[in-house]
């Protein structure tokens, strides 16, 4: 008996010691928790604490001013809903979001409503992770006001899946400056490919044969070449990368090697090499290439730099029809979520037209709804038409479960192409090669 | 003795580059702390920054709560070593010096953990956290609420055991003399008596290992407090170096300083334990 006490003990201790660790640092959100009114009762405010839905909400990425901005949706949001409480979570891009969010898949504790990529939607959809939103979106006011290509570009087939909230298309950026200085006219941006080539050509200067400046920065490796070869190729009428639905690949389609070999004609035209993993190259930034693709972040990130106040943005440009690549990030309801009407008012919420404005004054995003076109253009005359015009004409990356080989394989053409180790057709070919290899496995 | 001096010289400087070699990504750190973002974008790389300002840390440290942060990692790191060091002394004491039957089996399976990559172990431990009995508003069998998700209990258990702990400690106490337990039984001590009283007061030099490299292991730990925590209360400090990568890039200048100041407790713990590090290392046999 003696020789059993002292192990007890220290058992004893332990236990003690980690269920005082079972506590957690502070009180959790309690700002978000919603004010349960100190006006009421104590009996009153145990009833409506009891009757609260509980949900969870991550977002993706860890930005201060995002943060504030949906801990603020949050709080406006619980006001106005006191049945339910919503525990905010973010993490960061990148595998560590996929990792935890595939740790609460996998162990039944995932989140209810998700902020997250499009690309994430060619591997959850299929697995049922994100729910389908048709049921709520056919009794849904909003529907017939929002931006028609938002509400495609959170479908997949048929289906709504996610709500869009954050867009991010590659706008055409131009530099007034060195336009001016070619002779062209700084209020007549390139519109088609006719007129790109033309201006990137006056635009170039070589010292012998070393290219000093460019008109249309292009980049020549990194994970970005995809993004340039999509607006191209969509330009000229080809619908992604691969087909979403029929899953057939199209980036060697005649119209896309067309569209490859009018990128490698700006390159041999002359170009600044640069590797689009690091922006910070992008020879835009420093006022040695012409014309870019860029997104708003950019925009606003060149105009505080060495060519500020010297740039502007431009429509997308037209050939078979008007388009470029336009990201997005939308909300998403878990498909494992035992509160779905709740999840969805919450997500309805976020959709609103107040909130989308909210997000535009504190945040710049565009709103997507017909009714604030108007007063969204209205604020920036000079810039947000061309915005809005991007974002409706925008296709995102192709939402399929290997998007992510697609993007290597066209990374990797182009790199090939841009240092004329391949021509396109042969580039893309292999590239379709190694897509049709890895759907083939799916 | 010239030829001896020499050699003694063309030791030092090799070591001396090698140290050096080993300290440049802490140079690296350091110096990317104080600069600019525009000094750390310019194509043209200069290792010293064009002014020393310590504008970045205080940057840095106003965004987020990191007192919180660094009181989590510290509270964290400070239970998971105690306990550690406390059941692996036990365990590798017990495999070292009773004889039990099954010791050689449990043993194998012991060492087997040490060749389990903490990924493949990662879901079935947090789903055992999760569903952990009469915790986090579960029921008696594990369901209806979060368990030990985002508590620090839930951060520290699974951190407390450890294959390599138990091996360390096993290997170390097989060196004391037999001796030692024959004149504790002598003398009337029990097993655990002379756990307490004999190998533990001399086990400053392994627990002190075991505890550094533990510490370490811990306060570096990123991927089970990213999957165990969901609020912003509960975050380490290496959870919080990722609120400098944003969508548009990441702020290298105070991610740097952030990573100085998180690097600073290890640091300082390792130039404390030094001595009996070497120790335990030579001791133990560890390589």
């Amino acid at each position: 008996m003696k020789k059993m006490i002292m192990p007890l003990c220290a058992a004893l201790a332990a236990a003690t010691i980690l269920a005082g660790c079972g506590g957690k640092g502070e009180p959790q959100n309690a700002a978000l928790a919603g004010d349960s009114g100190a006006e009421n009762g104590a009996v009153q405010t145990e009833t409506v604490q009891a009757e609260k839905t509980k949900l969870t909400f991550l977002r993706v990425g860890t930005e201060p001013e995002r943060k504030a901005y949906w801990e603020s949706a949050v709080a406006a949001f619980l006001a106005a809903n006191p049945d339910i409480e919503i525990e905010y979570q973010e993490c960061g891009y990148g595998d560590d979001f996929e990792t935890k969010l595939n740790t609460g898949f996998a162990s039944g504790t995932a989140p209810d409503i998700i902020n997250f990529t499009m690309a994430s939607m060619g591997t959850r959809v299929p697995l049922g992770q994100y729910a389908c939103l048709d049921e709520y979106a056919a009794q849904w006011d909003g529907k017939d006001d929002f931006m028609e290509n938002a509400l495609t570009l959170g479908s997949v087939g048929d289906s709504l899946y996610g709500i869009a909230v954050f867009p991010d298309p590659r706008i055409l950026i131009y530099n007034t400056e060195l336009f001016a200085e070619a002779g062209l006219n700084p209020a007549a941006p390139p519109a088609n490919w006719e007129e790109l080539l033309e201006y990137h050509k006056k635009l170039v200067k070589k010292d012998g044969d070393n290219v000093i400046q460019t008109g249309f920065g292009i980049p020549t490796s990194g994970t970005n070449m995809q993004h340039y070869l999509s607006v191209f190729i969509e330009e000229n009428g080809v619908k992604n990368l691969v087909d979403e639905e029929s899953h057939q690949v199209l980036c060697n389609t005649p119209e896309a090697v067309e569209a490859a070999e009018f990128l490698k004609e700006i390159a041999d035209a002359g170009i600044i090499r640069w590797d689009s993993n690091n922006s910070d190259q992008n020879p835009f930034a420093s006022g040695l290439a012409a014309m870019t693709l860029g997104n708003m972040t950019d925009f606003h990130n060149w105009n505080q730099g060495a060519v500020s106040g010297k740039i502007a943005m431009a429509s997308p440009l037209t050939h078979k029809r008007q388009a470029t690549f336009c990201g997005m990030g939308f909300m998403f309801m878990s498909g494992e979520t035992p509160h779905k009407d709740e999840a969805w008012r919450f997500i309805e919420f976020i959709a609103s037209p107040d909130e989308m404005w909210r997000r535009y004054e504190e945040l710049g995003v565009t709103p997507m709804r017909e009714s604030l076109r108007e007063r969204y253009v209205a604020e920036n005359p000079e810039n947000n038409g061309i915005i809005y015009e991007s974002i409706n004409c925008g296709t995102g990356s192709p939402k399929v479960a290997y998007a992510n080989s697609v993007y290597n394989a066209v990374n990797d053409a182009m790199e090939r192409v841009m240092y004329g180790v391949e021509d396109p057709a042969a580039a893309l070919d292999t590239a379709a090669a190694e897509i049709q290899k890895e759907i083939d496995n799916q | 003795m010239k030829r001896e001096k020499r050699n003694q010289i063309i030791w030092a400087v090799g070591m001396s580059l090698a140290s050096f070699v080993m300290l440049i990504p802490v140079i690296m750190m350091f110096m990317t702390s104080m600069k600019t973002m525009e000094e750390i974008k310019s194509p043209v790389f200069r290792l010293f920054p064009a002014s020393f300002s310590f504008q970045n840390y205080i940057d840095a440290m106003s965004n987020g709560i990191w007192p919180v942060y660094f009181r989590n990692s510290l509270m964290i790191t400070g239970a998971a070593v105690l306990f550690s060091l406390l059941f692996n002394s036990i365990a590798g004491y017990a495999f070292a010096r009773l004889s039990f039957r099954g010791a050689k089996i449990m043993f194998l399976f012991l060492m087997m953990g040490l060749m389990m990559p903490p990924q493949v172990t990662m879901l079935p431990t947090f789903l055992i956290m999760a569903k952990f009995p009469l915790m986090g508003g579960n029921d008696i069998f594990g369901s209806g609420g979060t368990g030990l998700v985002n508590t620090y209990a839930g951060l520290v258990i699974p951190l407390v055991s450890g294959s390599y702990g138990v091996f360390l400690c096993k290997q170390f106490y097989e060196n004391f003399p037999r001796s030692l337990d024959e004149a504790a039984m002598i003398d009337g001590a029990g097993k655990w008596r002379t756990y307490f009283t004999i190998y533990l007061p001399n086990s400053k030099a392994i627990l002190a290992t075991l505890g550094l490299l533990k510490a370490v292991s811990v306060w570096n730990d990123y991927m089970w407090p990213l999957v165990m925590t969901n609020s912003e209360t509960m975050k380490t400090v290496q959870l919080a170096l990722t609120m400098f990568k944003t969508d548009s890039g990441v702020m290298w200048n105070q991610m740097m300083a952030a990573a100085v100041l998180v690097a600073l407790p290890m640091f300082v713990l390792f130039l404390c334990a030094q001595k009996y590090f070497i120790q335990g290392i030579v001791t133990s046999g560890l390589k």
